[in-house]
């Protein structure tokens, strides 16, 4: 018996199951008869499907081979059969355009004609390449995605992070992280700025933004002692005393809030709070009134914006500042007339009539009662009369009506 | 059972990948198969020679629809198993008599940290129409730690543990997930680290001797903060550890560094954590922490204690040196009194400078560059009472730890009264495993 290897590597058809063999066999064993097997040469078969080899392991006999020779074939030498063509060039294609197959389209791609975003596994063909998201209608194609943003960009707007060339940003969040402090720079100093001026300029219709270190970056403590406030650059620092209400008020409402120790953001400052605040940098103060009338002229502005929670914002700061206005309108004069009576009641009619006014500067919420700080007006120029002795002729009055007292401003 | 003899094998488009068969009831009926969905095994002869044979487990769908003679298959799950429904190599396919609905996986996954959210919330999204119905072959010849799933688009989930565990004993079972099985997902922190830069106050209030280790004698907080450090660099900055990158600033009115060593230029920088050699440099730093030490990094500990300067310094350095995707860390050794040379009444402006309230910055720090601040008190007011009693009641000796845990708060970081061993140990744990998320 004649031991042989059949070689089937340059036959058309690929020999990968029992039955592509068998036809191959088929097709060369009448070609064999006839022809001497040496051991460890070929004998060749040239047929319309291809070359094929019979490598010879061992012969018993130095014969020819006859049609009833037996033959025992120990293993077939074969091409791997190429299972996943590139659908582009018919080279070994391992990669999917999920696109395409999505499409029900031929999506067998070879690692040189797939298109790849850097550091992802997914693979695209050409048409089907994600476009550059810098702005709606970037004709440009991506090739890698921001590290901070998640968003894909094309290579005009790649900027590698300055301490590590493989993490790329888009421009804009590059700015964002590496962005130097302005200040800094015209002293020709070096530093990140990180904070960004919060200020919101009506007449670009966007915040300031500018690039600030925390040195330079100032706090507008709009949400209390202890909280972060609004970001502000020297300039704008300056422009609060002067510059329109509306913008101070959009800066409030487009500056993330800080988080409370609830772990939620804190709500923004009421009406009170923000007269409080504008007293401290404004060059003459505000009425209630100013700041409410401010807070509706915004409502253009704000509906055009078109974002959902600078609306509902909005909408909260002026229902619940409208309301606030309306409480004191009606607890003001309330308060006016009670004090005088007090008063007139407790040391004559002459102190009753030296209350001139009350104002109203604070409110806020005890047991879910509202409390009211009142400032008192007087035509005196000693308050103590009113005040008593530690405070005994004051503090039932305070009681009585849930207030807290103060005289002209806080003058003793 | 089926074999393939007799049978065509033709791909279903059926949505996702899903380890799913159909065939005629009759075919069914006549191999004995029962007439509802049951779980099987399909066993195929490899291609390759000498190979054994390839199982995997699949779900069979009695389905009128299929012609007979007909083996309908998932396409994807075709691809993905590798069969070539042209010309396939000879296959069998059984029932199997128990599959295991698994009670709940918990799956591992490449996902960068700055992707968890995004992925998860996918997840949650198509977990129905992409895990839910998905079985897979447990074989006891193989060890549990090769049972993966493929997934459409997202490669391999593997299972990190699963309930209940398969039996080690037996050929192979068929574990299946449902829709009641508890799915979750673990990200290993290993694959996001963390950058910590160490903040060390050496100001003036830190020679108070009234901080108490374990001997319970009272010695210098200065001390304590060194005992502090020499502790960190232990448990976690050897080999496990997922700090990647390092600095330990000293600091009173300013900071300097105490590792790496600053250049010539007295620039601070991060070190790379690569070797376990590294440990000892950082222990031998501490050996600075005296008195002519300070002097040779050109502290001066009179100068005040700045803190919102060292966080901004520290801040600074994970804002140049941090991995993107990287967990950005301070740790504040400290007594927590705050005192700098200009100092401001409280409350007297609205508008001041972001630097000034240490716990305002804070709260920038963990706005504008995602910081976290975990603070270690050194001492208490009350040690300073028990033990160093001359300086109780002296502004800028007795500690502020109100102040240290707003700070922790408002960057949601960790606070810890005094740094023994077991709340440090605490802290650092926290800083080394994995987080699990529900899907």
């Amino acid at each position: 018996m004649i031991e042989a290897i059949l070689d089937l590597r340059e036959w058309r058809e690929t020999a990968a199951s029992p039955s592509a063999i068998g036809r191959a066999w088929a097709a060369i064993q009448s070609s064999l008869v006839g022809q001497l097997p040496v051991a460890a040469e070929a004998l060749e078969v040239r047929a319309e499907g291809g070359i094929a080899r019979l490598w010879i392991v061992s012969t018993p006999s130095h014969e020819p081979i006859a049609d009833d020779t037996p033959l025992l074939l120990l293993d077939v030498v074969r091409n791997p059969r190429l299972m996943y063509v590139c659908r582009d060039c018919g080279e070994y294609g391992p990669l999917r355009c999920q696109k395409c197959e999505d499409e029900e389209q031929p999506a067998r791609l070879c690692s040189k004609c797939a298109k790849t975003i850097l550091d992802e596994l997914t693979a695209y063909c050409s048409r089907h390449l994600p476009l550059c998201e810098c702005r709606e209608g970037c004709p440009e194609k991506a090739n890698f995605r921001c590290r901070k943003c998640r968003r894909l960009f094309g290579t005009h707007q790649q900027k590698a992070h300055p301490r590590d060339p493989e993490t790329s940003y888009c421009a804009n969040c590059h700015w964002v992280l590496f962005g130097r402090c302005q200040p800094c720079a015209e002293l020709r100093k070096q530093r990140l700025g990180r904070s960004k001026c919060g200020f919101f300029r009506r007449d670009t219709g966007e915040r300031c933004a500018l690039p600030l270190c925390w040195e330079h970056s100032q706090q507008w403590r709009a949400w209390g002692q202890d909280n972060r406030g609004i970001p502000l650059c020297p300039e704008h620092v300056k422009a609060l005393a002067t510059v329109d209400l509306e913008s101070i008020l959009l800066s409030l409402l487009t500056t993330k809030p800080p988080i409370s120790d609830r772990g939620r953001p804190m709500p923004l400052p009421n009406l009170f709070r923000v007269r409080k605040l504008l007293k401290t940098c404004r060059s003459r103060p505000e009425s209630f009134r100013t700041i409410l009338e401010a807070v509706q002229r915004l409502e253009p502005d704000i509906e055009s914006r078109g974002r959902e929670r600078l609306s509902r914002d909005y909408r909260y700061m002026r229902e619940s500042y409208g309301e606030a206005l309306a409480d004191l309108a009606q607890k003001e004069p309330m308060f006016l007339e009670q004090i005088r009576d007090y008063y007139a009641r407790e040391l004559g009619s002459g102190y009753g009539s030296a209350i001139l006014g009350a104002e109203v500067i604070e409110r806020w919420k005890e047991k879910g009662q509202w409390r009211y700080r009142v400032d008192v007006r007087t035509s005196l120029t000693n308050r103590g009369h009113l005040i008593g002795p530690g405070g005994q002729r004051i503090k039932p009055l305070q009681e009585k009506y849930g207030i807290r007292i103060d005289f002209d401003g806080g003058q003793r | 059972m089926i074999r393939s003899a007799g049978f065509r094998i033709e791909p279903r488009e059926a949505g996702g990948l899903r380890e799913e068969v159909w065939l005629n009831p009759e075919d069914a009926a006549a191999a004995a198969l029962p007439l509802t969905p049951t779980y099987g095994i399909w066993a195929q002869e490899s291609l390759f020679l000498g190979a054994p044979t390839e199982r995997k487990a699949v779900l069979i769908r009695p389905d009128a629809a299929t012609p007979r003679g007909v083996l309908q298959a998932n396409k994807r799950f075709l691809i993905h198993a590798g069969i070539d429904s042209a010309d396939p190599m000879p296959w069998l396919l059984e029932p199997t008599v128990s599959p295991v609905s698994l009670r709940s996986v918990v799956f591992e996954t490449a996902t960068e940290l700055a992707s968890v959210e995004h992925e998860l919330q996918r997840l949650r999204r198509i977990r129905k129409e992409v895990l839910d119905g998905r079985c897979l072959l447990y074989d006891s010849k193989n060890e549990r730690t090769d049972l993966a799933l493929p997934m459409e688009g997202l490669g391999y989930f593997n299972l990190q543990s699963l309930s209940p565990p398969p039996s080690p004993s037996g050929d192979a079972t068929v574990l299946v997930i449902d829709g009641d099985t508890e799915l979750k997902l673990f990200v290993p922190h290993r694959r996001a680290g963390v950058d910590m830069v160490v903040a060390v106050d050496v100001s003036g209030s830190m020679w108070v001797r009234d901080y108490v280790g374990d001997d319970n004698r009272p010695k210098a907080r200065l001390e304590g903060a060194r005992e502090g450090l020499l502790r960190l660099f232990e448990k976690r900055l050897i080999s496990g550890s997922r700090v990647s990158r390092f600095a330990v600033l000293v600091f009173a009115g300013d900071s300097r560094s105490l590792y790496p060593k600053a250049d010539v230029a007295d620039t601070p920088e991060m070190a790379e954590i690569r070797e376990v050699e590294q440990l000892q440099e950082m222990q031998a730093s501490t050996r600075l922490l005296n008195e002519t030490g300070l002097k040779m990094l050109n502290v001066d500990w009179d100068g005040g204690t700045n803190i919102s300067g060292v966080l901004r310094d520290a801040a600074d350095l994970l804002d140049i040196f941090a991995r993107e995707g990287n967990e950005k860390l301070i740790v504040l050794l400290s007594d927590g009194a705050h005192t700098t040379r200009n100092q401001r009444r409280r409350g007297e402006l609205e508008v001041i400078s972001t630097i000034e309230e240490p716990a305002v910055m804070a709260d920038t720090l963990q706005h504008d560059s995602g910081v976290r601040i975990c603070s270690v008190a050194i001492s208490n007011e009350e040690n300073v009472r028990r033990y160093a009693p001359e300086y109780a009641g002296r502004p800028g000796y007795v500690p502020d730890v109100n102040l240290l845990q707003r700070i922790a708060q408002a960057t949601d970081g960790l606070f810890f009264d005094q740094p023994d061993g077991r709340a440090l140990s605490a802290l650092l744990d926290l800083l080394g495993q994995g987080v699990m998320y529900p899907i």
